[in-house]
């Protein structure tokens, strides 16, 4: 039971991740301006 | 079955999202050096070689896909070349060959795989990408052994951690240098992360996932977590203003603690003490004795498992106080094939003095970079501008490396790949620092020296060329 709740919690949080990176244009070439944490073109 | 059948789906999700972003092969591979999804998923996934899979897509999707231009191949990727090379020589000359052939099986994989990661991680973003999933992959493990320490299934090797195996990162020792270096990362993921900006919910399961580190080390009753614990006390109170307070308040905490340790733990951590009556204690020092004397007889060392060669007989003494006399047992052991436990005298041993150096050099190069980011990037952090996230992560890298560093003297994971994959991040950050400083300077130079005194001199300062 709680290996299972383990591999559910940590890969759901990586699926997540991932499926979030995809859609992100910085990842593959930095945003000339911004792309950090409260600012515009970041999270 | 039901973890065989989701990890596998979990590993063909990610797969089929690289086919739109190749840079996921990158992480998918790591995780699997990581976690090891085959012992888990043992009815499906050891049919398939899904880490020589990974490998090829990372490696072609890079190699087909990706943009080189910002690709850097620092001086510490070809230390680690070198290492690769001399330990394939070692290899070849080992005085045990069947055992040194397994090990390089998958030390040539973790060495090359840190020497190519920094050539993926060129932006901001895959640098954090690769931080999170590294501390995700280590969490697969951390988190079931925490959970399980506090409903009391701990123990020294009674502590069972997905898996009935007691190799690579489900070793209780291991995990336990792991899971405590890898506490400054998730701390720097916390603050600075964008993939999973900082709110309520990343900050409640960081501190979850701290506290199931610091469990670890308890639940396994591992004495190098323990090391690995107090050297990261120490470096997090060197850091702080007021030490003495903070100091007497982890004292205080301790104190409180104690009581609540089971007493397998603390029955084990008494042995740190008395030494001279601890059987594995007393083994570290005379295999570490011999590993000395060997590799004077063999400069170039002994290739992998070098170690098995060993023999030896030592004494071990008890002290008991009975009433007012006291009683001293002697016992005589003899070892054979006793292992390093200590990647020094593990690099010593199996790749000589060379590949000692060579490692070492690896290393400290390691924290020195780390420690020039820090100092160099920290106006930009300061200010809050916009590169304002690498002075920590370079602080936190070096936290991990140290932590890590000090518990390595009493365990053999020399080549273990969390600590390679850690060498790869801090390459990847050390140039794009560089890249970054070096496409600020044109900004620099075209401004008059009055104007560029107004900028200062932090790097951080020329971020948005």
């Amino acid at each position: 039971m709680v290996n299972i709740a383990t591999l559910i919690l940590t890969h759901g949080l990586m699926v997540v991740m991932v499926w979030r990176l995809v859609f992100r244009d910085d990842l593959d070439s930095d945003p000339p301006t911004g792309g950090e944490d409260g600012e515009p073109g970041g999270a | 079955m039901l973890s065989s059948l989701f990890l596998t789906a979990f590993l063909l999700i990610v797969f089929a999202l690289g086919l739109r972003r190749p840079f996921l092969w990158v992480l998918v591979y790591l995780y699997i050096d990581i976690v090891a999804p085959q012992k888990i998923a043992w009815s499906i996934l050891p049919s398939i070689p899904v880490s020589l899979i990974a490998f090829v897509l990372a490696f072609g999707g890079w190699l087909a896909f990706d943009d080189k231009r910002d690709s850097r191949f620092g001086l510490r990727q070809f230390l680690m070349v070198v290492l690769l090379g001399y330990c394939g020589m070692t290899t070849i000359l080992a005085e045990f060959p069947d055992s040194a052939w397994d090990k390089w099986a998958w030390v040539w994989k973790a060495l090359l795989f840190a020497t190519f990661l920094p050539l993926t991680m060129r932006t901001r973003l895959r640098i954090e990408a690769v931080v999170l999933f590294l501390v995700l992959s280590v969490s697969v493990i951390v988190i079931n052994g925490g959970v399980k320490t506090v409903l009391g299934g701990g123990g020294y090797g009674v502590l069972h951690l997905l898996v009935d195996d007691n190799t690579g990162l489900y070793e209780g020792s291991i995990i336990s240098a792991v899971a405590v270096s890898m506490i400054p990362l998730v701390l720097w993921l916390a603050k600075h992360g964008t993939i999973f900006p900082s709110d309520w919910r990343v900050k409640l399961f960081a501190a979850g996932l701290v506290f199931s580190c610091l469990l670890i080390p308890i639940g396994t009753s591992a004495r190098t977590g323990l090391v690995c614990m107090a050297v990261l006390g120490l470096i997090v109170l060197l850091q702080m203003q007021r030490r003495v307070l903070y100091a007497a308040m982890m004292g205080l905490g301790l104190l409180i603690a104690l009581p609540f340790l089971p007493s397998s733990f603390t029955d084990r951590m008494g042995t740190i003490q008395n030494y001279q009556s601890d059987q594995s204690a007393s083994t570290r020092i005379m295999v570490w004795k011999w590993t000395v004397d060997y590799v004077i007889e063999n400069p170039m060392g002994g290739g992998f498992d070098a170690y098995r060669g060993n023999s030896f007989t030592y004494d071990t003494r008890e002290v008991e106080q009975s009433g007012p006399s006291t009683v001293v047992t002697t016992t005589e052991i003899t070892e054979e094939s006793r292992a390093y436990h200590s990647s020094y005298f593990e690099m010593l041993g199996e790749q000589g003095w060379f590949g000692l150096f060579i490692w070492l050099l690896l290393q400290a190069l390691g924290i020195i970079h780390m420690q020039r980011l820090r100092r160099e990037w920290r106006r930009a952090h300061e200010e809050g501008a916009p590169h304002g996230w690498i002075s920590p992560l370079a602080f936190a890298l070096q936290q991990t490396q140290i932590v890590f560093l000090a518990g390595a003297a009493f365990v053999g994971i020399a080549y273990q790949p969390f600590i390679l994959i850690v060498i790869g991040i801090q390459c990847a950050l050390w140039s794009y620092a560089k890249r970054i400083r070096g496409e600020a300077v044109p900004v620099r130079t075209a401004l008059r020296p009055s104007q560029q005194q107004g900028l200062g001199a932090a790097p951080g300062a020329f971020t948005s060329a």
